[in-house]
This record gives C-alpha cells, structure tokens and sequence, in this order.
C-alpha cells in the first residue's frame, strides 16, 4: 500500500513542479552559454549584473514555492474536500504520513540539488579564479572551501527533513481548530518557528562551547579570525542535530493527531 | 449471518451541540437502507463516523465487527456529498486510481457503465459539468464488489431522466450480500428500491422500520410519512 500511494503522490506533486524545475535548468544552461561564458568577469557588464539578481531571484522564488507546494499538496490530499478519498482508501494514518513525508522530502531536496547544480553551472566558468578564492578562504576562516560547502549541503539535507515536518504539523494542529483551520494553520506555523527559534538560539548560544563565550573570546583574543570556521562547523553541527530532533517530534506528533484525531469537515 | 453495520451508543458533539446522541442501529445484509431526516438531522455525521472520517465522542461503530480502519475501507464503498476527485484527473486515471488501491474495483463494470451513459473516459473532470462528475463519482463507487455502499445524495446533482439509470445502476450493481445505505432528500424518486427506512431528527434516531411495515401499518408512502413527522 505505501508504494501505491507513494507513486500516487510523486506523481500529483510532479505535475506542479517537474515544469518549475526544468525551467531553472533551461535558464541555468541559458545563463551559462549566453551570459556568464561570455561576460567579463574583471569589469562585469550591468546585462551581466542585472542577469544575476533576476537568476538568484527565480531560484529563491522556485525554493519557496517548492515548499508551499509540498505543504499545500499534504493540506489538500488529506483535509480539504479530497480528503474523503484520500481517507477511505485501504490505508493508514502512518502509511499516509510516510509516503507525504518521502515524496514531499524527495522534492524538496531534489529543489536543492537542482538549485545548486544550477547555481554551479552558472559561476564554474575559467574567468573566474575559483582555486585563489578557495585558497584565500581557507587561510581566511581555517577551514577548506570543500568542508565549508560539504558541512553546510549536509545541513541543509537535514534541515529540510524539519522543514518539511515543521509545515505537516502546523497543518494538523490546525486541523484541531473548529473553524479557520487554514489560518489555525498559518499561526500555529508561526509561533513554531518562533518557539523552536528560541530553544535553538538558547543550545547554539549557552554552553561550554557556545557562542556567547566565543563572541566574547573572539574579541578579546589577538587571532580569533582563524577560530571563525571551526564555530561555524560547530554552529551547523548544533543546528544538524537539533533540527533532527525536531523533525522527528513532529513527525511523531503529526502521526498521533492523523490517527487518534481525524476530524474532516 | 454477522450485521454489516453497528453503532451503540453513537454520540459526536461539537461543544454544546449534538450533532448525533446515543444513537443505536444494527443493518443487516441485503438491503437498500434509506437514511432519511431535514437539513442538519446528522445524516452527514452518522456516514463520515461510519467511514472513520469523524471519531466518536462517546460510543462505538463497527463494520464487519470491525471498528473504522484500514481494514473496513476494503469493505465499505462511499460517495460523498461533494465533488471529492481531484479534477485535473482524467476518467481514465481514476479508473486506474481506483483499481490500484481497491481489490474489489471492477474496471469493466466502470467502462460499460460510462459507455451506457456516453461518458468519454479520456476527459478530464474539470472539462464535465457538475451532473457528469456526479455521474462518474457515483459509477466509480458502484463498480466496487463491497459490503456495505454509502451514497450521500447520488442523485441530487442530475436530471430526472438519469436518474432512473442511476437507481436501476444501484440496484443492478450489488450482491445480495451487501447493503446500500442511501441518504437523500429525494424521497419520492428513490421509494421505491428502498428496503428499510431510518428517519434521523437532531441527531437521534425516530424512526427505523421496513417501508412495506409502513405502507401496510400507516397505510402512507414513506413520502408523506417524513413530510408527516418533519412538518415544520
């Protein structure tokens, strides 16, 4: 039964956003053979400049909307009018959040993939000195270039599980409300991110090896800028781990509410 | 022979508001079941608690001994009040929808019920108007072999002339095994296939009796028997 609904949903969530993400791609490879591979990089052009705000625009436009589908799709299919469907197919409340939960986390990091490989695309180009740049990186923050960037995609990897489960959860917890349960939705995703903004800024800041020693050390000690990378590995750690947590309480509690609490209207 | 559907003590309560108290009803196999009371009588709330789309506030219901779940949906084949199919579907992807996810989904019942009714399967939901959509929601329930249909106004969405082909679709399209529970305003049109009527008011059951009792006993038809007791 999950793969049935899981070939279901993937391709329901792929109608909307197969054309979104081909379309990067196509401005990505156009991007590249017509603009970035034909600047010049030592005095860029306003075409050239005008070309890559318009680009970082469509890829954070294309991010956000990949995670609103993701959340507007598990609204839909399962607490709107196709949720008496949805809920009289042979299967269950977990079954239903698992298969949410893959497709939706698939698209999601498939968004982040393609938006960097287009990103990459874009800039890896022979004009621009990209070893210099990563050299001067490392002597700047005491880290390699490949640590920063691996730490920070691996993070983003794990983030994304909590961003996904942090939309399905303010959905069902909506579902609680008797009326406006789409705007119970929208605060209760509000004051969440708020709730887990704070608890987050209390572990990354107190501590033996939080931030607020740091800051103050930092200031006081002679050569705190090579210190800076090392902290910032710490920070995505910390930050890793406590959005693992979260991810996986609030898959636990959305599964609890989807089965002892369905209340379609 | 177990009963197809149980409720004891049935009660769903929204804040101070019943919307159904302490109801209590056992349906047998083989029958078409009227399930019948004005606006807000809780015919919608009895039919989503049956399907696990409400849970109780107090109170057990159970299909096939069984209380709602994964295992009920297999027996149970429901049409809702609404437009509930996703409509940038295509006939033919709900057919394939529906015969992927339920055993008991007979693809060649569906297309010769469509072809009886010229209904183009490679059409998509929206391009219908309401009455077809009506008309394959409904034809999508009863080309299912299952235990129990619950139909919530099947015919209110289409014209006089199919409906007579809806309800002889209904009755042509169920074993004698299986029950059909029916709710509708519609009395007068369906009076005649119905087995059994149940008459809801405010949430409680008042009447719950075989219409041949009620013709033989009040000498009424069901139509004027609910025009009767629900005279405002």
């Amino acid at each position: 039964m999950l793969g049935k609904l899981l070939k279901h949903d993937m391709k329901a969530l792929s109608r909307y956003l197969m054309p979104l993400h081909i379309a990067v791609l196509v401005l990505a490879v156009f991007g590249r053979l017509f603009v970035s591979g034909r600047g010049n990089w030592s005095n860029p052009s306003p075409l050239l400049l005008f070309f890559i705000i318009g680009f970082t625009l469509v890829l954070l436009t294309i991010m956000t909307a990949t995670s609103i589908i993701v959340a507007v799709y598990f609204y839909r299919n399962l607490f709107s009018k196709h949720g008496y469907l949805s809920w009289t197919i042979p299967a269950s409340a977990s079954q239903h959040l698992a298969s949410k939960t893959i497709t939706g986390y698939a698209w999601v990091i498939i968004n982040y993939l393609i938006i960097i490989g287009a990103v990459v695309f874009f800039f890896a180009i022979p004009d621009i000195p990209w070893n210099e740049i990563a050299e001067s990186f490392t002597e700047e923050l005491g880290i390699s270039f490949s640590t920063f960037w691996g730490t920070t995609f691996i993070i983003g990897i794990i983030g994304s599980f909590c961003t996904v489960m942090s939309f399905y959860i303010a959905i069902v917890l909506g579902q609680l409300f008797s009326n406006h349960r789409v705007l119970g939705a929208v605060i209760v995703y509000f004051v969440l991110t708020l709730v887990v903004q704070l608890l987050a800024s209390v572990v990354l800041f107190i501590g033996p090896d939080g931030l607020s020693l740091f800051i103050v050390e930092s200031l006081t000690a002679p050569d705190y800028a090579l210190s800076w990378g090392s902290q910032y590995l710490r920070l995505m750690w910390t930050t890793g781990i406590v959005s693992l947590v979260e991810g996986i309480v609030f898959y636990v509690i959305t599964y609890y509410i989807m089965n002892k609490k369905l209340n379609l209207n | 022979m177990k009963p197809v559907l149980e409720c004891q003590g049935l009660t769903k309560q929204y804040g101070n508001f019943y919307a159904l108290s302490n109801l209590n009803l056992t349906l047998d196999r083989g029958q078409i079941v009227g399930l019948l009371g004005p606006n807000g009588s809780g015919k919608t709330t009895l039919i989503k608690l049956i399907n696990g789309l409400l849970v109780p506030t107090s109170g057990i219901v159970s299909v096939n001994n069984l209380q709602p779940g994964t295992e009920t949906r297999k027996a149970v084949s429901y049409l809702p009040d609404q437009d509930y199919l996703d409509e940038w579907m295509k006939i033919d992807d709900l057919i394939a929808y529906f015969a992927d996810f339920y055993d008991d989904f007979s693809i060649e019942r569906a297309n010769k019920m469509l072809n009886d009714l010229n209904i183009d399967s490679s059409h998509r939901l929206r391009t219908l108007s309401k009455g077809t959509r009506e008309k394959v929601q409904l034809i999508l329930v009863m080309s299912r072999n299952a235990d129990l249909y619950i139909l919530d106004e099947p015919i209110a969405g289409v014209d006089p002339a199919a409906r007579d082909y809806i309800l002889s679709t209904i009755i042509n399209n169920y074993n004698e095994n299986a029950t059909i529970l029916l709710s509708t305003h519609l009395i007068a049109d369906i009076e005649n296939v119905l087995d059994r009527v149940l008459f809801l008011r405010n949430g409680q059951l008042v009447l719950n009796s075989t219409v041949d009792e009620i013709r033989m006993e009040q000498e009424k038809s069901v139509d004027s028997l609910f025009r009767e007791v629900f005279r405002c």
